[in-house]
Order: C-alpha cells, then structure tokens, then sequence
C-alpha cells in the first residue's frame, strides 16, 4: 500500500489535534486565500494549456468563486463552529443539550479535470473549516494544473495536515484502499459508484458529486432574445464541459424555429463570427473527449456550427436541431459545445420525457408564465433547479449544490460545505442531582410509573379550539 | 408469495403516482398509524414478550412511548419542515426568489434490527412517510413474533402499495437489496452494515447505517457514585444488555472499582430483587446463538458479580468483570448482553488515548462533577452521540440528531432529522425572464477591467 505512510503521518497530525483551534483553521484558509491571489496569473495559465479556458472564465470560476467562499467561510466559521443548543422538555430544564460539529479526521478529495481549482478548492474550504486534515487528489487530466496545484500548494499549506496525491486510475485505485474518514468526490456516476463502493469496506461516508443530462425547458410564451442568450452562455462557458450545464432543449418545432436565429445572434455577439479565433471561447481538454463529442455531431441536423479542428481541440458552438431521442447525442452527457433540440408537442409532454430519464443534476425551464416554471419545478426531480437562466443557482452560497440518484448524493457550499465534513454529534450534559425526578425510568416497572413517565415524555397533540 | 422486484415495482409505481406527495395524504397515513398503535397495544406488547420477554411496562416504555411520540411530532411539524425555505440573496440575485424545497426521495427501504424490534421499524418508517416517500420495510426476521405482527398490521392501516412489508432472513433480504432504492436506512452490526452500502453503491444509493460498537463509559474519582452506578445499571441491564447505546464497559480508576461494583450490585438489588431470574422486569437473551456468544466472553474473567445462566431460557445474570484485560475477547466485540466489563485506567488521559484507540462508538459516556473534565472528554473523543452524567438520554431529546460516526455508523435520524433525511433538499433560483441588463456583465466578450468592478 504505497500511500499508508501518507495517511498514517496525517492521521497522527490529526491525533495531535493541531487542526481543531479556530485560529489553526483560519491561518489554512487564509493562506488559501494567498494561493489564490499570488498563484492567479498560474492559474489562467495553466487552465488555459488545459483547455483554452478563457481568462474570463478561469477568473470568474476558479478564483472569484473559491474567494466567495472563502470569504463566507471566514466569516461564519466562529458561528458555525459554535455548539448548537436545543429546546428540552420538562425533566431537562437544569440539562444542557447541544449539537457539536466535530471534525471527521482524514479526508479525502477527489477533483475532476473542468473546474481543476474550483472543485477541490471549495470542498477543501470546508474540510478545513470544520477541523480535518485532507489529502487532494486532482485530475490528471488537466495535467498542468495538476502540477501547478502539486507544486504550490505545500508552500501555503501545513504538509502535515494537507497533501497533494497525483496520478491516475491505478494511484486512486490504490489511494482508496486506505481508510479515510470522509470521501468527497466529483466526477462519472460510474466512478461514483466505484469510490462508494471502496468507501463501504470502510464504512467511510460520501458526498458524490456526480452528472447527467440536465435538461432544458423553453415554453411557447418567452422573450426569445434573452432565452437565447442566457442559454448560449450556460452551454457554451468553457466549452461545454460543465456538469450543470443545460444538456439538451426541449421546446415546440414553432418554438424551435424562433430559437435559432436568436441563438445565432446571441453566439455571434458572445464568441464573434469566427469562434475559433475568440479569446472567450475554450477547447476541449482531451483528444479522447474530443473524438468522443464529435461523433455526436450526427444527430439531428446541424443548424449552426458544426465546425471541428483535431489539432486545436476545438468544437464550434454547435446547434443541432430536430435531435430524436434515439441518437447518440441523447445517450450520453455531451460534456461538449453542442446543444441538442428535442421537439415535444407541449409542456406535459417536456415533463414527462423528463421524468421518463435519470434525475438530473439540474433542471431549467424558461417561461414569461411563472405558472409555467412552478410546474416543471413542481412534477420533476433534480439535484437544483433554475428558472429563466441557467448555471445562477450554484453561484448562491447559501443554496445546496449536489445531485440525486445517478446525479449524486450529498450537497455543499457555504455552510452545507462546513455541514458536510463534520460530525453532527448530540449531546446531553446531566446534572447529577435531582435523582428522583429519574425513579419513574427504573425498575421495578409499574403501570402507575408508566404514567408518570408517559407525562414527562410524550409530546402532546396542540388542543384543538372550535368556536361555537 | 410476491418477488422482491414485484413488490419494489409497485411501490415506485404508487409513488410515481404522486399520491404520497400532498402534505394530508402523508398526516392521514401517519394518523392510522397512531391508530394501529392505539388500537393494537395489547398485540404488540404481547410479540414483544415473546420475542424478548419484555414487560408491559418496559416494552411500552421503550418502544410504544417513542413511537407515538414521533407520531404526534411529525403530524404537528409536517406543515413547517416541509415548507420551502427562502435562502439568503446576493446582488446578483437581489431581485430573484431563492429557496430550498423539501422533496420525497422515492422509494425508501427500511431495514430493521431485533433488539427494539417495533420502535427500530415505526420510527424510521414514520420518518420515510413524513417526507412523502413510498417504503418498503425489511424487519428483522430473529424477533419473529414482531415481525409477522408488522406484516400482518401495516397493511391493515397503511396504503398497501406505497408501504409494503418484507419478512425473511439473509436471502431474502440480500435479494431485496439487488433492487434499486433511493435511499436506505439499516439499522443493525458493522459488518452487515459494509455490505449494505456496497449494494447501495451499485445504484448510487444515500445510505443511513446506524451500527454499533462499545460505547464506553468513563467514571471519574470525583463523582456521586451512587447516583452515577444507579444510572449506568438502568441503562447497561435494560433490555438485558441488548440495547445499542448501552454503555458496553466501563472504565476508571482502580481505587473506585470496587465501590462501582459495590453500587451496582446494591442497585440490581433494588431494580430486580433478590431473584434475578424471577424478576418480570429482566428481559431475556433474543436466541441460543448469541446466548452462546456472550457466554464465550465469560471466560477467564474475574465474575465479581452474577455469572449465572440457563440456556433453555437464553437467561443469563446481570454480570460485572473486573480487572479486565483490555486485549480479552469481551473487550474485542460489542458486548450486547448483561455483561459489564470494568476496565482500570489511572487518568482521564488514559481514559482518553484508551477510547481513541479503537473504533468511534455510537455513544460515550462520562460521569463527573468536574466540569472541565467532562468538556475535556467530549472535545478530545468522538461518538456518534454522547450524555454526560447518565446514560442513553441523548437519544430522547427531540431535537438531537440520533446517528453513528466511523464503525458506528452514517446519518442521523428522529424528529426533524428523519425529515432531512428522507428528503431532497433541492435547490431553486426563479429568475425574471427580463433584465437582461444585469447579465450582460457575465456574457463575452468579456475583459479583465469588467471583471474587477
């Protein structure tokens, strides 16, 4: 087992109990916050070799985002920290019961390739926040970030607590042998199911963060203009590869028809007449997915872009219309620039080839008839949902960003970060006195102790008043 | 005889009916199951004696009080833990309405344990129900007699397609967990507990394990011992050991053990009389498998009080060991008998490095009037759950969460947790489809100078 050395060291720094002050975990997280600002421009960079992210983006995702929060964490932590106390009945007045949050241990983060800064920044936030030691596993396939993050981040973090782990399938294989006491990981719902499954020989709980088609919604009664554009930015931002991205359109073959043209405007004025010449517009990070998405590309028919270069990676912002749920690019997640349309007759009918499907990581539905968007939200099931925009939802610290069923299980950010990588643990704290008011517990048992306790205990139905 | 794969299909159909959604249909269920425990007292009292030969008293204290306590509790609280919970804005999203939804999950299993054979079942259920899933209930096949009483009464009171009950042992459990579930809550031992979540794994499946361990319990020098022993016998006898947060040992200083055995035996006295065996209130070993379990721990211990047992009757007496070794097979295991191993240490810090060593338990225990010891032990320990000064009272206080940690389990249910964890907390932003203006600044082309506004 060639990383047990690894997790013995940061179990022992975990024993010692150097990460449980607060002033401990607010030194790590501030000096996350360094990382982020002295190692900015490397990280543009190397996001950029990755996969052409756009600087924009990268800043708008990979730093932005992790300094909010950071800056929420840092804010609350005080509070978060703190033990949580709860009502008690009758016999309890003189008792103190509370929730304390403890740290799990050691923890483990596993981040994918698309967001290479994001998605293991902000667990670690809240891995850090609540007390424990964590190793990072990022994704060896942005491979320059992967070497930036292996690099620099020991010289900001304490190395006996925080340790970077590079490599690919065969290392995270062997990495999950050992026991952990929290895996968070993001990433396939068929990788998911092999870290819960490596999590169960150790009864290791999970959050995972997983994918899907998430599907998107757009009704007869909208302002095409701002649908489109909206769209065009949720599906086109670091070119396709985004787990919450709308996956697919769903509106009727009029409404199809008056998308198009917008969506063709909204493309142009975002990425310019020739995307592949905009400094906005990312490349796909691998040869691999990029012959994966381009077979996509014959479905349906292609109503705008369409255009590919294996050299560069790249994909034009691809519109394919009147897509049949029968193609190829309706199997898979696309994980791509390509936005499949799905005719359906109405709304009823967008519901049910909704719910027809796996549960989504999100759900969009776009309507100037707010009655229209309750009822998508209303008759589906999704990890989050947004009406009249899309991606919004998750930028909202104070909203619970996780999947369901094959989308994944467990949420963080913000506090549910925080929430997520400690032990909620019940406690009750006796006096030791008042003894007497325990002698209806004890045997021997008796009907008429049975009352007394029944009194004590039961929570009684609220009287109900008729007025005559 | 319906297969597995029958009785969950139709259970998901029911829930994708929808019927189980509105907040009436769930309160009219959770009402006819106040029923059924009303109506039914005397049948459920009576399979509880015979399956663990617990009083009237006792098993109504024990499990019909909590039951119909989470009954009244969820019918009342329904309307504001299911209500969607607006969430603090930014400027971005100042103008839009933001909020969680409390939404079923689906289809939930409900695996439950023998020792409190009807409260493990109802309360997990009630929790699947209040939430406005669709359940499918596994009870333990070794409490027999509660669990043909469970699957002859649920469908009597319950909608019979959405609340289905599963009787049998390992096959027939381990079939029913190659169906898909949206969420399972097993209640029972580690070791069956891994297997549980790898077949949850295979279908990405949200577990919730409440499992066990040794919970300890430590007592300080500087303590009322009578009191402090009174406690600790309540709670490590009832049910005759058999109870998951029954303190499993104890540990404390040398100089005191003897007085510990001393006040507990004195206590044994009071609660069960001079004939233990006689008492009604002393319960009985489930079954001759683990009556033989408990006897192997015996051996070669220091009995300072009880050691006696019958096996035609699976009893077995209220027993303390002393200086027990802490590498003896009684101290490798969870006990889950009326055997209490004294363990000496001579600090609390040893206390402390002796329970951090091995598995975090479901439940810690530690008796003293030094305030600080006592905030010492919780800070430098970690349980599932924890009462200081008492035993087992953490887990009736309505609004803790009641939930293991490492071998101890995952997840947390009772009162409110039962509804969180039965439920999708889903995230909703409903934005205006106009004001663009306000998007603009996110669309490309973008530039770093629009980005530092």
């Amino acid at each position: 087992n060639p990383y047990a050395g690894l997790v013995s060291h940061l179990r022992a720094s975990w024993l010692s109990g150097k990460t449980r002050p607060m002033e401990y975990r607010v030194a790590q997280l501030e000096a996350l916050g360094r990382f982020l600002d002295e190692k900015k421009q490397e990280i543009l960079e190397a996001t950029e070799l990755d996969m052409g992210k756009p600087s924009f983006e990268a800043f708008f995702s990979e730093i932005l985002l992790c300094k909010n929060e950071l800056n929420v964490t840092l804010n609350n932590l005080c509070h978060w920290m703190k033990d949580e106390h709860v009502d008690k009945n009758l016999v309890m007045q003189l008792d103190s019961a509370f929730i304390r949050k403890d740290p799990y241990g050691v923890v483990l983060i596993i981040a994918p390739w698309n967001y290479p800064i994001h998605l293991f920044l902000v667990p670690l936030i809240g891995a850090i926040a609540a007390g424990n030691c964590a190793i990072i596993k990022p994704s060896e396939i942005s491979k320059n970030t992967e070497r930036l993050v292996a690099e620099t981040l020991s010289c900001y973090l304490d190395t006996d607590c925080f340790a970077v782990v590079t490599g690919g399938v065969p290392e995270t294989t062997r990495l999950l042998e050992n026991k952990f006491d929290y895996i968070f990981f993001t990433g396939s719902p068929s990788v998911g199911r092999i870290v819960m499954t490596a999590a169960a020989k150790h009864l290791t709980p999970v959050t995972l963060e997983l994918g899907g088609k998430n599907p998107c919604y757009v009704s007869d009664t909208c302002d095409v203009t701002n649908v489109a554009q909206r769209v065009v930015w949720g599906r086109f931002f670091n070119a396709g590869q985004t787990c919450i991205a709308p996956d697919y359109l769903l509106c009727t073959v009029e409404m199809q028809d008056k998308l198009m043209p917008a969506l063709r405007a909204a493309i142009t004025e975002f990425f310019g007449p020739n995307p592949r010449e905009s400094p906005d517009f990312g490349r796909i990070v691998s040869d691999k997915h990029f012959r994966r998405i381009r077979a996509l590309l014959g479905s349906g028919r292609v109503a705008i872009g369409g255009q590919t270069d294996e050299a560069e990676r790249y994909i034009a912002p691809t519109v394919l219309a009147d897509v049949l749920p029968s193609d190829p690019a309706m199997q898979e997640e696309i994980f791509g620039p390509i936005l499949p349309i799905v005719v359906i007759a109405n709304m009823d009918e967008a519901i049910d080839f909704i719910n027809a499907r796996p549960r989504p990581l999100a759900i969009y539905a776009f309507s100037c008839d707010s009655k229209v968007v309750n009822q998508v939200l209303e008759r589906t099931s999704s990890g989050g949902f947004c009406g009249n925009d899309t991606l919004m939802h998750v930028t909202l610290t104070s909203l619970p960003f996780g999947g369901i069923g094959n989308s994944g299980l467990g949420k963080y950010h913000g506090k549910f970060t925080f929430d997520t990588f400690s032990h909620h643990r019940g406690c009750l704290h006796r006096n030791m006195g008042l003894e007497t008011l325990n002698a209806p517990r004890y045997p021997p048992y008796t009907q008429q102790k049975l009352g007394l306790l029944t009194t004590t205990f039961e929570v009684k139905r609220r009287g109900t008043c008729t007025l005559l | 005889m319906q297969s597995m794969q029958q009785v969950v299909a139709r259970a998901r159909a029911a829930f994708n009916s929808g019927r189980s959604r509105p907040l009436e249909f769930r309160i009219q269920q959770l009402k006819a199951l106040e029923r059924m425990v009303q109506e039914k007292e005397k049948e459920i009292l009576a399979a509880l004696k015979a399956d663990l030969n617990k009083s009237g008293p006792d098993a109504y204290g024990q499990e019909i009080l909590g039951v119909l306590r989470e009954l009244v509790t969820a019918v009342e609280k329904l309307p504001s833990w299911a209500a969607p919970q607006p969430v603090k804005k930014d400027l971005l999203t100042i103008r839009d309405k933001a909020f969680i939804n409390y939404e079923p999950l689906g289809v939930v299993l409900v695996i439950g344990a023998w020792n409190y054979p009807f409260l493990l079942v109802m309360e997990p259920l009630i929790g699947a129900i209040v939430a406005g899933n669709a359940v499918v209930v596994k009870p333990s096949e070794v409490s027999e007699n509660t669990a043909r009483l469970v699957a002859e009464l649920l469908p009597q009171y319950l909608d019979k397609d959405l609340y289905a009950v599963v009787t049998g042992g390992v096959p027939e459990a381990t079939e029913l967990l190659t169906q898909r579930f949206d969420h399972i809550l097993y209640t029972g031992s580690s070791a069956v507990g891994k297997i549980v979540m790898a077949a949850a794994a295979k279908h990405l499946t949200p577990v919730t394990l409440e499992l066990g361990g040794k919970s300890p319990c430590y007592i300080d020098k500087d303590c009322d011992l009578a009191v402090a022993c009174r406690r600790i016998t309540w709670g490590k006898y009832m049910n005759c050991g058999q109870t998951c947060i029954a303190p499993d040992y104890i540990l404390c200083d040398p100089s005191i053990q003897s007085k510990v055995v001393e006040n507990i035996k004195a206590t044994l006295k009071e609660f069960y009389g001079e004939d233990v065996k006689s008492s009604p209130d002393y319960g009985r070993i489930i079954n001759k498998r683990h009556f033989q379990r408990i006897l192997g721990l015996l051996e070669g211990q220091k009995i300072a009080h009880g050691g006696e047992t019958d096996e035609a009757s699976c009893f077995i007496a209220p027993t303390i060991l002393t200086d027990v070794s802490p590498e003896s097979k009684v101290m490798e295991e969870e006990i889950f008998g009326p055997v209490l191993p004294i363990v000496t240490v001579k600090s609390v810090e040893e206390a402390i490095e002796f329970i951090n060593l091995r598995e975090k338990p479901l439940a810690l225990y530690v008796f003293s009037n030094n305030k600080q010891l006592i905030r010492r032990v919780i800070s430098e320990t970690s349980s599932g759950g924890m009462t200081a000064n008492d035993v087992i009272m953490h887990s009736v206080v309505p609004d803790l969460p009641f939930g293991g940690v490492g071998h101890s389990g995952m997840g947390a249910y009772l009162g409110r947790y039962s509804f969180e964890t039965f439920s999708h907390r889903r995230a909703c932003l409903i934005k205006d489809l106009r004001l663009e203006v306000v998007n603009k600044l996110r669309y490309p082309p973008g530039s770093m100078e629009v980005m530092h506004l």
